[in-house]
């Protein structure tokens, strides 16, 4: 089995699969045939110099997915294309971007890509399509590299410019004045990747749209819109929440597809009995090791597992990516592989890793080494999720479930070329839901992808566009935002001594200030730590940034930060400058910081009672401390030590969930309460990310048995940006289905007493965690009451 | 997902009204405003231009477009020789109309969102300078102000401003077009901040218009505001403070362009004319010569340095000198350029040295003189040498001269090789000249 040969994918697989040690892991395998392409002709009313150029490429007929998307811009409408990576999707928008520049030499258009990479691809790809067709137009990327005198070239004549939303939003909008040729030709508004644009980012850039289409009616234009997105559950909905338009949803795909294989797979050694070690990632609710129970799943069992899956696609030279849930699990099934590999035909610098904390720059090398397969694997977090062109690879391999049908389908979209086979395997992690996952594949196979929330209104984001917006151009008396008379809002803004209202009963920027420079539509806070390596002898340069609030658990002081593999040990984190300032080192240990979170409701926006319990929806304000550091090995997780952290508490004011019990359960003892709320709180942390598309981290979970604020026990599902993002809004409507799954899956696990797949190892030795938290559990959910009452009538 | 793969999106599923209503309400309550008071309500505009015309002593103006306050300055006797004017480089010409500009602003920049709510106008009528001064009290009369400026800017009239090319000017284009209606078009632009910087940079510490009046106009103003307090006192205007925040930014506003017109005056009584200059310091008038040449006016600027020689204190005069040699070159009088240099190579010391490699390099470009080049060069070379013994810290021409003197002697011994060869060659030339031409058919 051991091969250094060149070798098909399934040749590899077959070679594998007969190994009855890696068989006996496979749960569940499903050979999905290949798919023949759906083709239509190209549309009669086409350019024929377009059509002419299309075929010149060898395009003489259309994907199903493509015509269709033709006839929806041609009748006027605007459109969301939804389908796989390489399905052709960027022809849906340049077709009618060239059919129309051929009618209307003097037609613009805008399009949008979530970064600037992607751009720039895109700017190639149209340009040749044009010569083809003979058509002499400008297409340009416009971004933070544009010299400033091709600036002025692109404003005054560029046919087609390409940006992203954050060029939009700081260097064309607050400028418009000087875009006027642009704006007042615009003909369609492009917008890539659609299903990237989610949470906070997606929320930015709704209003970010809000603002193009004010400027765009300033014009007199209405530019329409062409969107495409990956599978999501709610394309539409999505598209429709970031443009204000109501959108045509494409999503029969047309494109052919090669034979899939996708294989379900569980660690060996039994899982179902319950285990010591810590959950993967930070680590912050992970409990100290108990002795009472032997240690039967380890964080490296996922991961040795998925190397084990990797190695011999790696030495076949298939091209293999490895998704991991971690940045720390990336480094260490980086450096796992490469070891493995010293000794093979492939040279171990052929695998790279790729996440977010490197830079930019050795990031783009990765993305082109993948699409020139001079690199023949990476190891990945959900980084490379995000609609990065790295081509078509052979494998893909992903340690623990993504947390999301949609995001599984994108990683394991991650494999497959035309024509070619390709293999997914989905290794279940320790974590609750991974089990349930690999071992109920129709909850893969036949449930539709979960939807993408975002919030335009929510008013941290909100007010700081509507600030941009008023400084872009007034506004009038009777505007609306989004869902609300403009006035309304314009008027808190107006208090602030922001915005003026005039005689004439338009609202005015009144402030030195220029808003639009106050905004990172990346993300909800403002800053982040700069990570400055200090070595012996050589300059110190920079190695990555990290937001603040990771920032304090993984590069507090000591801490063994871990980049491409290297580790790093943390001399100093100097807070006030946010830099940390790391030395190179090679020690057998990594760290896991604690955090210690203190909430206190502030405000309540809307409360459901039921017999046992209360729900409730609303403001909070979350206090976050990192305050102590464990050391662990790095073969076993064995604890070696501690240390504390002097850092400021972080405030965090966002939106939660939370439920109050006062039924039976309320009078439970402490000790007996303590555990169940832990346990099932874990649970519904889980099943809630689950249910929102969000990634586990972006739920934080506080449990108090007596809460001060609700003179009752509690808990409370909060977001981790500030203001929220509608999360917690949506778990409240959403809290029947919440509880009934949470208490169903803590049913299901087979384990006694709680393990890391379900409510997690048990805390006490003396209590059955799972069956306290399995009773809290079941008890809610029956009593989940569907009544809703105003929290507070204005 | 639809049998058909179309499928139109679901209904409106945007946050209900009354969701974002009441997160509002939280948030005032949370940030202590008061409930649903509105922000005070702005005069109306009527009665904010009367409250600034009164304050201002000045007049409304009713326009369809709103109303304007114009104040008007008593024309002041201020005669300006034109045609004399017109003879500095990059001045609009004697019968162009000239209209000084100057703008004030709620910010920096001129992006969208900034306001131009003043906007101070200067002109001649013969020999008097007039004032007149448009300003919006509220930001919904501004139509009104670029209605009246489209109407009486002269097509052909010249803007005098200061700073205006990257200021001013930029920031009205974008109020016109954010009213969409084009910019009015201009004849030329005399921007005076780069005129200022070129003349009198080495007497100032700043181009600031303020220093250039004192320093160089010998004004003062008394109690005149800082330019940062502008937006801030509209501002205040506009919630409700009193109209008399903005009569200072008025008067402010009325020194700059007076300020714009006696610095023009200013220039044609003592640059304009050559047959001012030998009034000037040497330093201006070395400052003037620069202007010229980078005017591409050669003539007039060497007669700037001629003139600055003959007044200069003895200190002074080398860097006039070499500036007037550096001309000289560049205005391809070589031979007074080399006499020049020839000249300061007296001098000794490290501007001897430099004055030795330009002399050697005007030596072998005017005339192929390699042996006075190589010869000069050596000067250079021999003035580094001893400052060197006398324990001087080296100069930076050291490295100049040397690579000159490499390159000479390089040059010097490859010619006389080459001669050599040559010479060697012509001797059995017939030979090689048949294999040339064999080599010459076989090419083609």
């Amino acid at each position: 089995m051991r091969t250094n040969q060149p070798a098909p994918t399934l040749t590899v697989l077959e070679g594998l699969l007969a190994d009855p040690h890696v068989a006996s892991t496979v749960v569940h395998h499903f050979r999905l045939p290949a798919r023949p392409a759906d083709l239509l002709p190209l549309p009669p009313w086409l350019d024929d110099r377009v059509a002419a150029g299309l075929q010149e490429r060898g395009i003489t007929s259309l994907y199903r997915h493509q015509a269709e998307a033709l006839e929806v811009v041609a009748s006027g409408g605007d459109v969301v294309v939804v389908t796989p990576t390489a399905s052709g999707k960027s022809l849906c928008y340049v077709v009618p971007i060239l059919h129309q520049l051929a009618r209307d030499p003097a037609s613009r258009s805008l399009l949008l890509f979530p970064t600037k990479a992607l751009g720039q691809d895109q700017v190639t790809a149209i340009h040749d399509l044009a010569t083809a067709s003979g058509l002499a137009i400008a297409v340009a990327a416009y971004d933070g590299d544009t010299p400033a005198p091709v600036r002025s070239t692109i404003r005054r004549a560029g046919h087609v410019v390409v940006t992203n939303p954050d060029m939009l939003h700081g260097a064309i909008l607050p400028h418009h004045t000087k875009w006027f040729q642009l704006f007042e030709n615009l003909r369609f508004v492009v917008i890539d990747e659609l299903h990237v644009y989610r949470g906070v980012f997606g929320s930015h850039v709704a209003n970010v749209l809000r603002r193009l289409w004010r400027v765009c009616a300033h014009y007199g234009v209405r530019p329409q819109v062409i969107a495409t997105s990956a599978t999501i559950g709610n394309p539409g909905e999505l598209a429709h929440l970031l443009t204000g338009r109501q959108v045509t949803v494409i999503d029969r795909n047309g494109a052919p597809a090669g034979e899939r294989h996708l294989l379900f797979v569980v660690p060996e050694g039994p899982v179902s009995r319950p285990s010591t070690a810590g959950q993967l990632g930070e680590g912050a609710e992970a409990p100290p090791a108990a002795s009472s129970t032997p240690p039967v799943l380890r964080r490296d069992e996922t991961l040795d597992t998925a190397a084990r899956w990797a190695l011999p696609f790696l030495r076949a030279g298939r091209q293999t990516i490895v998704f991991t849930q971690a940045r720390l699990a990336v480094e260490l099934v980086l450096r796992r592989l490469r070891e493995a590999l010293a000794d093979g035909a492939a040279p171990p610098e052929r695998l790279r890793g790729y996440r977010s904390g490197y830079l930019p720059r050795e990031r783009r090398a990765v993305e082109r080494g993948l699409r020139s397969a001079d690199l023949v694997g990476v190891v990945s977090t959900n980084a490379l999720e995000l609609g990065v062109d790295v081509g078509g690879l052979h494998v893909a391999v992903l340690a623990g479930y993504p947390g999301s049908v949609a995001a599984t389908w994108q990683r394991l979209g991650r494999a497959g070329r035309r024509g070619e086979a390709s293999v997914g395997v989905l290794i279940a992690g320790p974590r609750p839901i991974d089990h349930y996952v690999v071992r109920h594949p129709e909850f893969l196979l036949e449930r539709s992808p979960e939807e993408a929330r975002i919030d335009p209104d929510n008013l941290h984001i909100l007010f700081a566009h509507l600030k941009a917006a008023t400084f872009e151009l007034p506004f009038q008396p009777d505007e609306s935002w989004g869902a609300l008379p403009a006035s309304e809002l314009l008027a808190v803004l107006a208090e602030d001594g922001h915005v003026h209202r005039a005689a004439d009963g338009r609202w005015y920027w009144s402030s030195e200030n220029f808003p639009a420079a106050a905004i990172n539509l990346r993300r909800a806070a403002e800053e982040n730590v700069v990570i400055v390596e200090t070595g012996t002898g050589a300059r110190p340069r920079v190695i990555g940034e990290v937001d603040l609030f990771s920032a304090q658990a993984l590069v507090h002081d000591q801490a063994i930060y871990i980049h491409e593999s290297t580790q790093y040990h943390v001399d100093r984190l100097d807070w006030a400058q946010r830099t940390a300032y790391v030395r190179r080192v090679e020690v057998d240990y990594y760290t896991t910081a604690q955090r210690a979170v203190t909430l206190k409701p502030l405000d309540v926006m809307a409360q459901a009672d039921g017999p046992l319990a209360g729900h409730a929806v609303g403001e909070v304000m979350v206090a976050s401390r990192v305050g102590l550091f464990k050391k662990l090995s790095l073969h076993g997780d064995e604890p070696l030590g501690w240390g504390p952290v002097h850092l400021p508490e972080i405030e965090l004011q966002t939106t939660a969930y939370w439920l109050t019990l006062h039924g039976p359960a309320a009078t439970w003892p402490h000790r007996l309460l303590d555990v169940a709320l832990r346990g099932a709180g874990r649970i519904l942390q889980a099943v809630a990310s689950l249910l929102l598309m969000v990634e586990p981290a972006d739920l934080g979970l506080v449990t108090q048995v007596r809460s001060p604020h609700q003179g009752a026990p509690a808990l409370y599902l909060y977001e981790g940006v500030p203001g929220g993002i509608g999360l917690a809004d949506r778990l409240f409507q959403r809290r029947e289905e919440l509880l009934a799954r949470a208490a169903e899956l803590v049913a299901g696990c087979r384990c006694s007493g709680g393990c890391p797949a379900c409510v997690g190892p048990p805390l006490d030795p003396d209590l059955d965690g799972k069956a306290l938290a399995a009773r809290l559990l079941a008890d809610l959910a029956e009593t989940a009451s569907p009544d809703e009452t105003p929290a507070r009538t204005a | 997902m639809d049998e058909d793969g179309l499928t139109q999106a679901r209904g409106s599923i945007a946050s209900p009204t009354h969701l974002l209503r009441q997160r509002l309400e939280g948030w005032r309550q949370r940030r202590l405003l008061a409930p649903t008071e509105p922000a005070a309500a702005a005069p109306s505009a009527v009665e904010a231009a009367a409250q600034v015309a009164t304050a201002l002593q000045a007049a409304v103006l009713s326009l369809p477009g709103g109303r304007l306050v114009v104040r008007t300055t008593a024309p002041e006797q201020l005669p300006l020789d034109r045609a004399a004017l017109a003879r500095l480089p990059g001045f609009p010409p004697p019968q162009a109309p000239l209209l000084c500009l100057d703008v004030e602003t709620t910010g920096l920049g001129s992006a969208a969102g900034v306001f131009a709510f003043l906007v101070g106008l200067g002109w001649w009528e013969g020999g008097w300078f007039h004032r007149r001064q448009l300003l919006v009290a509220d930001q919904g009369d501004e139509g009104a102000l670029l209605d009246h400026l489209a109407a009486t800017l002269p097509r052909d009239a010249w803007l005098v401003t200061y700073n205006g090319t990257g200021f001013d000017w930029p920031l009205l284009t974008t109020r016109f077009r954010l009213h969409r209606r084009p910019p009015p078009s201009l004849a030329g632009h005399l921007d005076l901040l780069p005129v200022a910087r070129r003349l009198f940079r080495h007497r100032l510490p700043n181009a600031r218009l303020r220093t250039v009046e004192a320093l160089v106009l010998g004004l003062a103003r008394s109690d005149d505001i800082e330019g940062w307090e502008v937006p801030s006192r509209f501002f205040a205007f506009l919630r409700g403070g009193p109209a008399s925040l903005l009569a200072p930014v008025a008067q402010h506003n009325a020194a700059d362009l007076r300020s714009l017109a006696l610095l023009l005056r200013h220039l044609e009584r003592t640059v304009a004319r050559p047959e001012d200059w030998p009034r000037l310091a040497a330093g201006d008038l070395l400052a003037l010569a620069r202007f010229h040449r980078r005017h591409g006016r050669g003539a007039e600027a060497l007669t700037c340095l001629d003139l600055a020689l003959s007044v200069a204190p003895p200190w002074q005069a080398p860097r006039i000198e070499v500036e007037r040699a550096t001309l000289l070159a560049r205005l391809g009088e070589l031979e007074a350029a080399l006499e020049a240099w020839e000249a300061l190579a007296r001098h000794g010391g490290l501007l001897g040295a430099r004055a030795w490699l330009e002399v050697s390099l005007l030596r072998q470009r005017r005339a192929g003189d390699r042996a006075g080049a190589l010869a000069a060069a050596r000067r250079a070379q021999a003035v580094l040498d001893l400052r060197r013994a006398l324990g001087e810290p080296p100069a930076p021409l050291e490295g100049r001269v040397a690579r000159r003197l490499r390159y000479l002697q390089e040059r010097w011994e490859r010619e006389r090789w080459e001669k050599e060869r040559w010479k060697r060659e012509r001797s059995d030339g017939a030979r090689l000249d048949r294999k040339g031409s064999d080599r010459r058919r076989q090419i083609a």
